[in-house]
């Protein structure tokens, strides 16, 4: 019979099969993709200065001219339901691809929010027309649903905008 | 290096050994996979909060030793649905690698590791092949650290004179 020690030496020759090439891939899979949603890996975001207004850093005429040119601009775009986005912070609707198409989330649906609506005051155009400058904010809401393991995942980006929409009433 | 590379390089170190103390929770080798998968998610979300690096091994097997006793519940349930099937044995399905090791010994003695009673088999298999001490042990497994000796020495005599019954046994046949 052996020794108890002779029995380690033997059982260390043993050695632990390796996963199957499936499960390998499937846990390596879900690695990238828990890491590609973790903060950990994620550089920090870059903060950029925010810019400040026209009419608050310019001289008065500076302003005078943004807001005329704004007005005539008015005029000549077809009427929608965000006729004048002055300032847009967000440039690509499109859903940024973070993991390989095997293990991406599927986008569900996406949803616009608007929010703390606030009328910083009121302009006139070249022609009369009155409008109000209006600072809000939307938050974008995008739901994807990760079909390994059926998480509900629901991303939201937040922005501030200003537009000018046409002064309905006094 | 990243988080995920981090992770990847933890996971194709100790993949085999997870899997190895997982196929003890299991009834079956996928079983086993999946509950490696679900203890590294575990794992990932725990770590989380902690840093973010990879786990030291103890706790991955006690995370194992958590989510098997989850499964085990679901697989009783499901074993008293299913009495009337019977199982066909998978030759494939072994728990140390049959490659490396084809002598007649090495084969016995993967038996005889498969055979040993799950609580010195969890045992033989922290300290063999995760190279845990018997405090780390003690503490994956919720026991003093003199009881997993204990249980480490009494697996250890045990599989060795299996060993020599088995062996006994087929000189007598030839």
């Amino acid at each position: 019979m052996k020794s108890p020690e002779e029995m380690e030496k033997a059982l260390r020759r043993l050695v632990p099969p390796a996963l199957s090439a499936q499960a390998h891939a499937d846990v390596s899979s879900m690695i990238a993709s828990l890491a590609a949603s973790s903060p950990h890996d994620t550089p920090p975001a870059e903060i950029t200065e925010i810019a400040q207004p026209a009419a608050r850093r310019g001289p008065w005429y500076a302003a005078a001219a943004a807001v005329a040119v704004a007005g005539l601009t008015a005029l000549n775009l077809p009427q929608s339901e965000l006729p004048l986005t002055i300032t847009p912070d967000i440039a690509d609707p499109q859903p940024t691809i973070v993991a390989d198409a095997k293990a991406a989330p599927v986008l569900i649906d996406r949803m616009l929010v608007t929010d703390g609506i606030t009328v910083e005051g009121t302009l006139a155009a070249a022609d009369g027309t009155m409008m109000n400058q209006v600072q809000r904010r939307v938050e974008t809401r995008e739901r994807y649903r990760d079909a390994r393991k059926g998480y509900l995942i629901t991303v939201s980006e937040t922005r501030n905008e200003k537009v000018l929409l046409p002064k309905k009433g006094f | 290096m990243s988080a995920a590379q981090n992770w990847q390089q933890w996971f194709d170190e100790n993949g085999p050994r997870l899997l190895l103390f997982a196929r003890g929770w299991s009834i079956s080798r996928e079983g086993a996979e999946d509950l490696v998968q679900e203890t590294m998610l575990r794992m990932w979300h725990y770590q989380a909060e902690r840093g973010g690096q990879p786990p030291d091994l103890a706790l991955a097997f006690s995370t194992i030793r958590f989510c098997g006793l989850n499964q085990k519940r679901t697989d009783t349930r499901r074993k008293k649905r299913e009495e009337s099937i019977i199982y066909l044995n998978d030759f494939e399905d072994v728990w140390l690698d049959p490659a490396l090791e084809d002598d007649e010994e090495a084969i016995m003695l993967r038996e005889a590791v498969q055979r040993l009673a799950p609580k010195l088999r969890d045992v033989i298999t922290m300290k063999i092949w995760g190279n845990l001490t018997f405090q780390e042990i003690a503490t994956a497994l919720g026991i003093p650290a003199n009881t997993c000796a204990s249980r480490y020495r009494y697996a250890l005599i045990h599989l060795s004179e299996e060993l020599q019954t088995v062996k006994e046994g087929r000189h007598e046949i030839a």
